[in-house]
């Protein structure tokens, strides 16, 4: 397989093959390198010691590389037919790793929500992400990664096809913003506007980590940043009166201890609050979830409640009302325009 | 008499039991169970590849794994089907379990490999009824039952979730494989005589069980009813365990096989590829 390498520092597609900028193979940064470079990260499985330059290998086909996917490959399944698009953010440790591999997990036990999984893109990375929460990694508590900066305009990939009678399979594509991203956003409308993916979300999860809420000398930063960050996204057109915003408080097996229960569940009330009263007539509808998607207090996550939340995302939106064709009213009809550029 | 070829592709993660099933084809069909039973009409001209361990299959023995370096040959079997008097040749290249982890692994199949696939008539996809589908999950009481030491290991595709990596081996197929649509695949789940032990809960059909216990491929085939025609069986090629077939190998090959679709018990493990092949 052969990659190419790239002018820009800070990109690692030399070493991976993810765009820095999400541009894919049409990227202006790439430079006309053709020397190869193996794409996967584990030795490979033959032994190449006693081989000499006479030995031919059959020519090969790359497959999907199971990486997450870049704008263009989004684009590619937004132009097919129905893909709907959600965008989470939030600050570092607030779990949306864990979400996003909790849906994983949830299907591979069965359908979720009334939707069975008709297939991922993405498997090897939502695989990945689970890794380090298996009994087979070797781990007593389970760990996860920080979504790094580097897939900020890339996406984790389903498909799923609703369980009834002549139901049609669709993508839901997820865009996970990096918890160092987050503060910058807020601080800076030109990072802001680097977030091209989001202008294309049906769905923008705000995610709120529950564990800082019951922390005073962190609660009122967390629960600011939040809203500051929903502000900075309106302002600039990025969320719209087509995007469903959610509110996910996590952790909620902190949030519910005994010690100071009622102050910390008074403070996420106030929170919803805030978040409706503020936005809810700028945005096409606002859902608020507590949720505890890999809960360390021996206790199990909130599966339920997480299947509502994908049901909600899998269901109607502003672009798709229950079918595949858009809405003739939404802006921007042909929607891979929305991806920006 | 016509003389149809039929090429069936077999996949299944490494010690599914897909060459012990080609082996238990062949005796059975030089001994039929029943008179309506696919029988054979000859020997290939070359069983190399079959006649390679078959000492070791009618004695009751464990297979070597299939090595993943090309083994000359496929097996090939000729039949005849006696309600039609049809005669065919079916090629089912023995493919090693690692070719397909490789695929998951590397990202990369050969040419050849997808031009193959426009020539197969059917598929059949192999299961473990006795091997977990998914990697168990740190959950509840069992965190920290484990003290953290050091450094975690790293991530090695190779450990991923047995149900994942075959499902993404599957979507190879059905993205890249050119060939009439849908394609019939019969999912054979292997060691079925272990969900018929004692203290065994596990579901004892073979579509509940497949909906149970390897639930993202049942999704998956099921979601992509335009891409795959699915049927469900339960087959022991064997008969039992090691220890049973010490035992068992008192019997002659095509005896000790179990078979079943729905409800039904029977010893024809050639249903699937009657169904496969259009034969009924």
């Amino acid at each position: 397989m052969v990659m190419a390498n790239c002018k820009l520092t800070d990109c690692t597609v030399a070493e991976d093959g993810r765009c820095l900028e999400g541009r894919g193979g049409d990227c202006p940064n790439l430079l006309a390198d053709s020397s190869p470079v193996p794409l996967a990260t584990q030795p490979s499985p033959v032994d190449n010691s006693n081989l000499n330059a006479s030995v031919h290998y059959p020519p090969v086909e790359t497959l999907h590389l199971g990486v997450p996917l870049e704008i263009a490959d989004a684009q590619e399944f937004c132009r097919r037919g129905r893909a709907i698009v959600v965008t989470l953010v939030g600050m570092t440790e607030t779990g949306k790793t864990s979400l996003l591999a909790r849906f994983h997990q949830l299907f591979q036990s069965g359908p979720v929500g009334g939707y069975d999984f008709a297939g991922s893109r993405t498997l090897p990375r939502f695989e990945e992400l689970n890794w380090l929460a298996t009994i087979e990694s070797g781990v007593g508590t389970p760990r996860m990664e920080h979504s790094s900066r580097q897939y900020d305009n890339s996406f984790l990939h389903f498909t799923v096809r609703e369980r009834v009678i002549g139901s049609e399979p669709f993508d839901i594509l997820l865009n996970d913003i990096s918890g160092e991203t987050f503060p910058e956003v807020i601080a800076a409308e030109s990072v802001c506007e680097q977030l091209l993916c989001l202008s294309r979300a049906d769905h923008l999860a705000v995610i709120v980590d529950g564990a800082a809420i019951t922390k005073r000398h962190l609660r009122h930063d967390h629960v600011a940043k939040a809203m500051n960050f929903v502000q900075r996204v309106l302002q600039t057109g990025q969320i719209n009166k087509q995007t469903v915003l959610h509110l996910i408080i996590t952790k909620l097996d902190e949030l519910s201890k005994e010690e100071q229960k009622a102050e910390n569940l008074e403070a996420a009330e106030k929170l919803e609050t805030d978040f409706k009263v503020q936005f809810s007539s700028r945005v096409a509808r606002i859902h608020c979830w507590r949720l505890a998607a890999r809960p360390l207090d021996g206790s199990m996550p909130t599966e339920e409640i997480v299947t509502q939340l994908f049901s909600t995302w899998a269901g109607s939106t502003c672009r798709y009302e229950n079918g595949s064709t858009p809405l003739g009213s939404i802006e921007h009809a042909r929607d891979f325009c929305r991806f920006g550029s | 008499m016509e003389e149809k070829a039929h090429n069936v592709l077999i996949v299944g993660l490494p010690e599914a039991g897909k060459t012990s099933f080609i082996h238990a084809v062949d005796d059975l069909l030089q001994n039929p169970p029943s008179p309506e039973a696919l029988r054979i009409c000859g020997l290939a001209s070359d069983r190399t590849y079959l006649e390679r361990d078959k000492e070791r299959f009618r004695a009751g023995l464990k297979l070597e794994g299939t090595k993943r370096a090309a083994q000359g040959a496929p097996p090939e079997l000729w039949f005849e089907d006696p309600r039609t008097g049809r005669k065919g040749r079916l090629f089912i290249p023995d493919m090693s379990g690692e070719v397909f982890q490789d695929q998951w692994i590397n990202r990369e199949w050969t040419e050849s490999y997808r031009n193959d696939l426009k020539a197969v008539s059917g598929m059949l996809v192999f299961v473990r009824a006795d091997v977990p589908s998914s990697n168990q999950e740190l959950l509840g009481k069992m965190i920290g039952l484990v003290p953290n030491e050091g450094k975690a290991p790293p991530w090695d595709p190779k450990k991923a979730s047995p149900q994942v990596q075959l499902v993404d081996v599957l979507q190879f197929i059905a993205i890249k494989g050119q060939f009439p649509r849908p394609l019939r695949v019969a999912v054979l789940i292997s060691a079925w005589d272990t969900v018929g032990k004692p203290g065994n809960r596990q579901p004892k059909a073979p579509i509940p069980f497949l909906a149970k216990e390897w639930p993202l491929l049942d999704q998956y085939l099921r979601a992509n009813s335009e891409t795959f025609t699915v049927r469900v069986y339960g087959v022991s090629a064997l008969g039992g365990d090691e220890e049973e077939l010490k035992e068992l190998s008192k019997l002659p090959p095509q005896d000790r096989v179990k078979f079943v679709e729905g409800t039904q018990e029977s010893k024809d493990l050639t249903c699937p590829l009657r169904w496969l092949l259009c034969l009924d």
